[in-house]
């Protein structure tokens, strides 16, 4: 059991007072710095990277997996509050997270995130440390062909997640999937939908579209509605501020099936913490025997998307420890701070320098259960954020949103696109068209056109590659059952509601 | 109201972040800046925000400057954002920016590009990146040659895997296709992880790269080098045949360098002083080690001679960019 002995090691180097205190600083810095839009993860590294390259290289490291881990809860702060999802893969949390707030619940889907998050990265550790083998040859064989199989199944889950309406949820994604594709397109060099603008060359930016359509638009609804009433239901006792006994008992399996699902997606490389939350969300949607309470505030909803958020740095570790490769931009920034370290990332780095390998893997660990302890007793402090009178807050969250936006890129287009995107996000509202299929496939776009693309390079445009391959097969039946299996229930669901005799 | 508080204090501080970067001296007696930044055009973790942010950690330890640069990520456009920058930055001592030929190559295949590299000032030309190419360890082909003679013989068949269709490595690989009569197709991957996925995993044959990419796959025995795309044989890998030798016609070829720019206008004893300072760092100890790690090839050239080194890139790179039909105009 080299592998456990190694990760021991790496806990017993990681735990020192100095690491401990610097991990602490790093979620509390990590926390403050995250809640700008645009600054997610990545770039809060990126900015504090002068801070911890002067320090020795596992407390450098740890300190970084606090900064990480701290954004990362900024962001699903930010998401369940005031409907900023500040980095992609917070996106989901906003559909029942922010419900959830609004319903006066805001502690109990903090604690939830927080807590699943937990769990999941407990998952991510140990499966790293025992099935990191296996896992590593999946994250070779899994090539454009699968990615392609995986894109189509994950854009059928988006289409099947607005299933009040499918016509509706069609034509958010349809739009979605048209955004994704302006700017230069990487096989050719050329400009896709950029009107011959410089500025549109790099394509829309995430953040500006998920903060227009979400927070821009719920600022303008509730602008539209306000007449001076509270918009939140407040909570009174301090033991409403966590979640219940039953909280956790409904989120069990979807902190499960999230943790193992984000734990696979990060172990591809390019797969992310994005998709994997999205496909957290939708799958624990639609395994549950409720699924018309998503989207009005389920518990789940919160607490799947993150587990998998959580344990796909787990599974990100894998192609970087067995084989050198970074898989998410996070993964990337980590490996800057080792090359600043003097230090070459590559599948040797764990055999040679298992001194830094290691306290890497139990320092993420660690980060994620500082998170836990501190930020814990923190959430009355956060949910107090919305005793905020809205004349305070609604400008607020404009003035966050104009920053984050204008920071990313230093745009002032950017901020005509924000202003616009709000009202796309405010006319969906009105007209009852979902808003995350839109930017779930603004996401998934560009990564399944890539696949397709470049799976179509290797087999000189012959389609027949993406059932010849067996991974990619084995997807594409799962999708097709799962298209099927929908479009039976759906049709005798839509029957009962016409007929509600008939079905008894 | 202490969260009210907070989130004031909050947004202050960001924008305190935010503004702080645009507060700097503008000009000092001796043309010598109190403060440096060092603009990149790729994100955190890219391939010159590491070489920007080394450069600085390097001249800090050797002690040639006391301040620590910071390194700014202007992503917009390949390239085309940091020469705005500049650009806009015109005139001043405290900017430089890190400069590969992205910065060449993306004005001349973007429709409406308002930049280009004669806008900005030449500082110094500090290494080259030599190119190599890279076949998977088990791999049937023992030399460059055997890879391309196979790509003649059965045109359309085999696969390059590497970065954007303008990228280094791409125009390389049509370089090479057009002067042996050959024909390859090009797998584009954004990330370099899964281009070195692609060709462990046999979806393509072939990967041109800098020495740098391959160093650590070819240690743990995954990836053999092939070739050195070039003339002259490589000191990091003495044993590989370079493609002249091979009878591949290589002159010309496309080169990754690294080398510092500043802002137009910038004054010309502040030109000398980063120059200076970049010509000390090379004969350092420590960057020498960095170099030798990378298998990159020193070669410092001063603002003069980076000039027309810069004129000359361009003038070859279009060619290329042209006969491929990638060109804007």
């Amino acid at each position: 059991m080299g592998a456990l002995n190694n990760l021991i090691d790496g806990f017993a180097a990681a735990l020192t007072p100095t690491n401990l205190f610097w991990v602490a600083v790093g979620v509390v810095v990590g926390t403050l710095v995250g809640i700008l839009p645009g600054l997610g993860p990545p770039a809060t590294l990126a900015i504090l990277l002068p801070l911890t390259t002067s320090l020795e290289p596992a407390t450098g490291l740890i300190l970084m997996a606090g900064i990480y881990h701290g954004a990362k809860f900024a962001g699903s702060t930010t998401a369940i509050l005031l409907n900023i999802p500040t980095e992609p893969s917070s996106v989901v949390l906003c559909i029942d997270g922010h419900e959830l707030a609004k319903k006066g619940r805001a502690g109990p889907a903090m604690g939830m995130s927080a807590i699943s998050g937990f769990i999941a990265s407990t998952v991510g550790v140990v499966a790293l440390t025992f099935a990191a083998p296996l896992v590593a040859q999946l994250a070779v064989d899994f090539g454009p062909p699968e990615y392609a199989a995986l894109m189509a199944f994950a854009l059928l889950l988006v289409i099947m997640m607005a299933s009040e309406s499918p016509l509706k949820g069609f034509i958010s994604m349809g739009l979605g999937l048209l955004l994704s594709t302006v700017g230069i397109d990487l096989f050719t060099g050329q400009q896709r939908l950029t009107f011959g603008s410089v500025t549109m060359s790099d394509g829309i930016e995430f953040i500006t579209l998920s903060v227009g359509l979400f927070a821009v638009a719920e600022v303008l609804i509730n602008v539209e509605k306000a007449s001076g009433r509270p918009l939140f239901t407040m909570p009174s006792k301090f033991r409403e501020l966590l979640p219940t006994r039953a909280d956790l008992r409904q989120s069990r399996g979807a902190i499960g099936l999230g943790s193992v699902l984000g734990f696979l997606v990060g172990a591809l490389p390019g797969g992310g913490s994005t998709v994997a939350s999205f496909l957290s969300y939708t799958l624990v949607k639609r395994t549950s025997r409720t699924p018309e309470r998503f989207g009005k505030g389920a518990m789940e909803g919160v607490a799947g998307p993150e587990a998998a958020n959580n344990s796909e740095s787990g599974g990100a570790m894998i192609p970087l420890l067995s084989l050198g490769l970074p898989g998410t931009a996070s993964t990337a920034v980590m490996l800057a701070a080792l090359l600043l370290y003097g230090l070459q990332p590559g599948p040797l780095l764990f055999t040679e320098h298992p001194e830094i390998g290691w306290p890497v893997i139990a320092s993420l660990y660690i980060g994620n259960v500082a998170l836990l302890i501190l930020n814990l007793p923190m959430i009355p402090i956060w949910v107090k954020l919305l005793k905020v009178p809205y004349w305070v807050l609604y400008p607020a969250i404009l003035v966050l949103a104009v920053v984050g936006v204008f920071s990313i890129r230093s745009s002032m287009f950017d901020v005509v696109l924000l202003a616009f995107f709000g009202l796309v996000g405010f006319a969906f509202r009105k007209l009852g068209v979902p808003a995350a299929p839109m930017l779930m496939a603004f996401v998934l776009g560009p990564m399944a056109e890539n696949a397709v693309r470049q799976s179509l390079v290797l087999s000189k445009n012959s389609p027949l590659i993406f059932v010849q391959r067996p991974i990619a097969a084995i997807i594409l039946g799962v999708a097709a059952l799962a298209a099927i299996t929908l479009a039976i229930t759906g049709k005798r669901r839509r029957a009962a509601v016409r007929h509600p005799v008939a079905s008894l | 109201m202490r969260t009210y508080f907070r989130l004031g204090a909050g947004l202050a501080a960001a924008v305190l972040v935010l503004g702080g970067c645009g507060i700097a001296q503008r000009h000092s007696a001796n043309g010598v800046p109190s403060r440096t930044e060092a603009v990149v055009h790729t994100g955190p973790g890219g391939g010159s925000d590491v070489f920007a942010r080394q450069v600085v950690k390097m001249l800090q330890g050797d002690k040639l400057i006391d301040a620590n640069w910071p390194v700014r990520n202007e992503t917009a456009g390949s390239g085309i954002g940091a020469m705005s920058y500049l650009k806009s930055r015109r005139g001043r001592e405290d900017t430089v920016a890190a400069v590969t030929p992205t910065w060449i190559v993306t004005p001349l295949t973007l429709d409406g590009a308002a930049v280009s590299i004669s806008d900005v000032r030449p500082i110094a030309g500090l290494l080259v990146e030599p190119q190599v190419m890279a076949v998977r360890a088990d791999s049937k082909y023992g030399t460059a040659a055997d890879f391309i003679a196979d790509a003649h013989a059965r045109p359309d068949t085999l696969v390059q895997v590497g970065g954007s269709i303008t990228a280094t490595d791409s125009l390389t690989g049509q370089a090479l296709q057009a002067r042996t009569q050959s024909k390859w197709s090009f797998l584009t991957f954004a990330d370099s992880g899964q281009r070195i996925a692609a060709l462990l995993r046999g979806d393509a044959q072939m990967m041109i790269g800098s020495t740098g990419d391959f160093s650590e796959q070819v240690r743990a025995g995954a990836i053999r080098v092939v070739g050195a795309v070039g003339d002259k044989r490589l000191p990091a890998l003495p044993d590989v045949p370079t493609l002249a030798e091979e009878g591949v016609p290589s002159q010309g070829l496309p080169e990754e360098f690294r080398g510092f720019v500043g802002p137009p206008d910038m004054p010309a004893q502040t030109v000398t002083y980063y120059q200076e300072l970049l010509r000390r760092l090379t004969s350092q100890p420590d960057w020498q080690k960095y170099a030798a790690e990378d298998g990159d090839v020193t070669r410092f050239l001063d603002a003069g001679q980076f000039r027309d080194y810069l004129g000359q890139q361009q003038a070859s790179l279009k060619k290329l960019v042209d006969q491929l039909g990638l060109a804007s105009h």
